[in-house]
């Protein structure tokens, strides 16, 4: 299984917003895409889930163009977690992962018992069977996410975006949700992308990163070669220092002082 | 999706075209009953009708009428089968089991009336005195009540006659603004603009394109009409008028010519002879010394 | 619990509740069945009916047969079709464009249907024409309401319904026109028919407006799962695989049928289709498989009853059906408002 961004170009009216990105993911891997507000992190994600129809460029999912397919076809293969999700109505957690099978169903179908199943495994993966015949109104934030991940994941993807996905959580929850994430991609061989804030879960739980930076990419590759101070200052404007963790073994960020003027303007 | 578009089509031509095609080709296609010959069981739904029933000595063959304040006394001890105004049952209607039933111009109720095979003469709205004679001399037609139809509409017209003739040479025709519910008044094509025409008068809304215009106050008061005719029915009080502010320079409201008009001088009975006499001497006191 | 259980269980559940919504409508027509203003005993009233499945000599007089056959069991069927095409489309209507306001009227589709409806009558032209000319026009009111609303490819949900509000108040105006420019002869019928009442029914009428209503109604069931998606919002809905753009379409222009087919025939009846949906959503909960059958049959009870205090109130006149649907509608509706705060989720 192979994701591949082709040259994808996008601009709102006339602001462009993303300018010839082009990675690929495979298999089984994390990755992460950050970069500061408004570089175009959103966007992308909903380029890939042909949400917006890029104008330039290709989004392909082995070999096969994202948006020749119907919505239908593109959500049993991509499954996304948005920013947020606010829902207000009485539905029950199992309804809303059941949801998630949509795709699946034609009009006039019934829910069988493999749809049944998928959402037992769902619930399941995301560890939230206690709470499934409560109302989705009655739980908390956290939870609420992790319900919007199996609802995803009873979609049966082979992608899953996510956007922002640990901004609501505390820090137990958000190690939780990564490393759920983690086992995600490793155990069911899904493509994981996540768009972040947080650069340390990203370089932590991230096989690769992409920073973008008005609309391209600034930088790619594994988190130690693309989390250093340059390139952090480049893109942010801040010095930072970095460490390794001898627990995690992945490496830290530390912000250090926040420079006045605009960040470097070469790449 | 494509599928889906189809199917939606599908659906409302489903939805129509069944209907159509059965009114259009319904084997039993029901003539409309016909009227009978002398009908014994008349319920009224038009007031107009009930009077000129009454008036035709016919009376004593309606079982039902509509409640009104304007209806000759006798009508009170028919069923009374509600207002106009509200909604009237068309069960109780049923009910009554008449042989013919005057209505007005609700359709769809006079359709479930017609269905069960009773007849429904539809009292057309009379926007002339001419109409009017027609109206009872149709009406006279079918309760076989001919002659007396003859007489009441000879007397009608030989009273017409009076007023137009005495009022055709005269030189001052005064304008006359004729105040209706809600600041309506009356153009062509209602019998009110008729009655004040023949009556010798100038209605100032006789250039409108609706039978019942909404004028501007502005124009009414540049126009200054010599005389107002308030409608009692509905229609604002000589006080108010007075009180109008802008009114008071109006030639009407100096000369304190503002007079009001009962309902039966506008209405399509044989009585709206009496609002065109009663016109006439206001417009023409000169000429109409009693 | 497993899901497959927890399914099973609630889907029983759901039958339940359709089989007790169906025969409080059986018991509506019922009751509504042997009463009127004109005194007819029950147990007459079956013998009358049964005489027209098998022969029995008539022991009764013809009035009270064409009471019944041809004034009574039409109107009731109609009170029925009416009320439940207004609850499903008002239900349709909120679920669409996730607000509570939302109802037939807001939207400017029962006004355009109105008004297609009046300027048929004024023309003169056939009654046959006016469904059909009531439909167009109030399918183009909903599409003009919905490409006002639309920016940049994307409806916002108020924009949506200022849209409808300012559409609906512009054909109510034409209405209005139709009036005062109408011949006397026309504008008695305008006005009855705007009152907005069954006093009208007859056997014509039933069945003009059966075909649309229960196929429409049928038709905006089978988008129930799309219509709980797009509760998420738009964009979750994409992302399960919703065609948003099209559903929205299709959903609207299914309820401009289905209201515009009741509007045709009985005129402007107000507040079941906003307040129906709401109480059923309080019992039932916001799932479209279930709540959209439940206020077809709850939005036919609700308006046969209301009918029937219509005509047994004041007899033998007749109070308009609109007042008594506002009287009995919105107390209840604020009463459950404080039993249970929230509404729709707001």
């Amino acid at each position: 299984m192979r994701l591949k961004v082709d040259k994808v170009s996008f601009s709102y009216d006339s602001l462009a917003a993303l300018k010839e990105v082009c990675f690929e993911v495979k298999t089984g891997e994390i990755l992460g895409i950050i970069g500061p507000n408004g570089s175009g992190k959103t966007t992308l994600l909903k380029c890939i889930n042909n949400i917006l129809k890029p104008k330039r460029g290709v989004v392909f999912l082995d070999e096969l163009n994202i948006s020749s397919l119907r919505r239908k076809e593109i959500a049993k293969k991509v499954g996304v977690v948005p920013q947020n999700s606010v829902n207000r109505f009485d539905f029950t957690v199992f309804d809303a992962v059941l949801m998630g099978r949509f795709p699946y169903l034609g009009r006039f179908d019934r829910e069988t018992k493999q749809d049944f199943d998928i959402v037992d495994r769902a619930l399941e993966l995301t560890g939230i069977q206690n709470l499934s015949s409560r109302l989705i109104t009655e739980i908390s934030g956290g939870e609420y996410q992790k319900v919007i991940i199996a609802r995803a994941l009873a979609q049966e993807p082979q992608v899953l975006l996510l956007d922002e996905p640990t901004l609501h959580l505390d820090i137990s929850h958000q190690i939780e949700f990564l490393e759920l994430l983690k086992l995600l991609a490793r155990n069911e061989g899904l493509i994981v992308i996540i768009v972040s804030h947080d650069l340390n879960l990203a370089a932590r739980y991230s096989d690769r990163v992409l920073i973008l930076k008005e609309g391209e990419i600034y930088q790619a590759g594994v988190p130690e070669e693309v989390f250093i101070p340059k390139h952090i200052k480049d893109v942010y404007g801040i010095e930072v220092e970095i460490i390794r963790s001898s627990a995690t073994n992945s490496i830290n960020i530390i912000p250090l002082q926040f420079l006045r003027q605009n960040p470097g303007t070469q790449k | 999706m494509k599928k889906v578009w189809i199917g939606i089509i599908i659906l409302i031509i489903c939805s129509f075209v069944p209907v159509y095609v059965l009114r259009r080709y319904s084997v039993v296609k029901q003539q409309p009953p016909s009227i009978p010959h002398l009908p014994q069981r008349i319920v009224s739904l038009s007031l107009v009708a009930t009077e000129i029933l009454f008036d035709l000595e016919a009376g004593d063959r309606i079982v039902g009428v509509i409640e009104s304040p304007n209806n000759p006394p006798q009508a009170k001890e028919k069923v009374q089968m509600g207002k106009t105004f509200g909604h009237l049952n068309i069960e109780m209607v049923v009910g009554l089991e008449p042989d013919l039933v005057f209505s007005c111009h609700e359709i769809d109720a006079n359709k479930t009336i017609e269905k069960r095979g009773i007849p429904v003469f539809i009292v057309d709205t009379c926007n002339s005195l001419d109409r009017v004679i027609v109206l009872v001399r149709n009406i006279g037609k079918i309760v076989g009540k001919e002659s007396e139809a003859e007489v009441i509409a000879l007397r009608m017209q030989e009273r017409i006659d009076n007023i137009v003739t005495r009022v055709r040479d005269v030189a001052n025709q005064p304008l006359v603004y004729f105040a209706g519910l809600n600041g309506t008044t009356r153009g062509p094509g209602s019998l009110t603009h008729n009655l004040i025409t023949l009556a010798g008068g100038i209605n100032l809304a006789k250039d409108e394109p609706v039978p019942f215009p909404l004028l501007s106050t502005e124009y009414i008061i540049e126009k200054n009409p010599d005389i107002i005719i308030v409608d009692e029915r509905g229609g604002p009080s000589i006080e108010e008028i007075k009180r109008r502010d802008g009114w008071q320079n109006i030639k009407a409201v100096k000369n304190n010519r503002i007079y009001k008009s009962p309902k039966y001088f506008t209405n399509y009975t044989p009585r709206c002879i009496e609002g065109l006499e009663q016109f006439a001497r206001w417009f023409h006191p000169q000429i109409f010394k009693e | 619990m497993k899901a497959k259980e927890f399914f099973s269980k609630r889907k029983f559940k759901w039958s339940f509740i359709l089989s007790g919504l169906a025969g409080g409508l059986f018991l509506t027509f019922v009751l509504a069945l042997t009463v009127g203003s004109v005194n007819i005993h029950p147990f007459l009233v079956t013998k009358i009916l049964f005489s027209k499945i098998i022969g029995i000599p008539r022991t009764w007089p013809a009035s009270f047969e064409a009471v019944i056959i041809g004034v009574r069991i039409p109107r009731i069927l109609l009170g029925a079709l009416v009320g439940a095409a207004l609850g499903v489309s008002g239900t349709a209507m909120q679920g669409l464009f996730r607000n509570p306001m939302a109802s037939p009227y807001v939207t400017g589709v029962a006004s355009g249907a109105a008004f297609g409806a009046s300027l048929m009558i004024v023309l003169g032209i056939g009654s046959f024409w006016i469904s059909p000319a009531a439909f167009l026009i109030s399918v183009s009111t909903a599409f003009l309401v919905y490409s006002i609303a639309r920016a940049r490819n994307k409806v916002p949900v108020e924009t949506l319904l200022l849209a409808g509000i300012a559409i609906s108040l512009f054909f109510s105006a034409l209405v209005s026109f139709t009036q005062y420019i109408a011949p006397e002869k026309q504008l008695r019928q305008i006005i009855f028919w705007l009152m907005g009442g069954l006093w009208g029914s007859n056997w014509d009428k039933v069945i003009t407006c059966l075909p649309p209503i229960l196929l429409g109604s049928v038709g905006i069931s089978l988008f129930s799962r799309d219509l709980n998606a797009m509760l998420s919002g738009e964009e979750a809905a994409r992302n399960v695989g919703v065609e948003v753009k099209n559903i929205r379409k299709i959903v609207l222009i299914l309820a401009s049928l289905v209201t515009s087919s009741a509007v045709a025939v009985t005129g402007i009846i107000g507040f079941v289709g906003l307040i129906i949906p709401h109480i059923m959503r309080i019992f039932v909960g916001p799932d479209h498989r279930i709540l959209l059958p439940c206020s077809f049959l709850a939005g036919a009870i609700f308006l046969v009853w209301a009918d029937i205090l219509a005509r047994t109130l004041i007899a033998p006149t007749e109070l308009p059906v609109g007042i008594i649907t506002a009287i009995l509608g919105v107390p209840f509706f604020l009463f459950l408002l404080r039993r249970r705060k929230k509404l729709m989720g707001f």
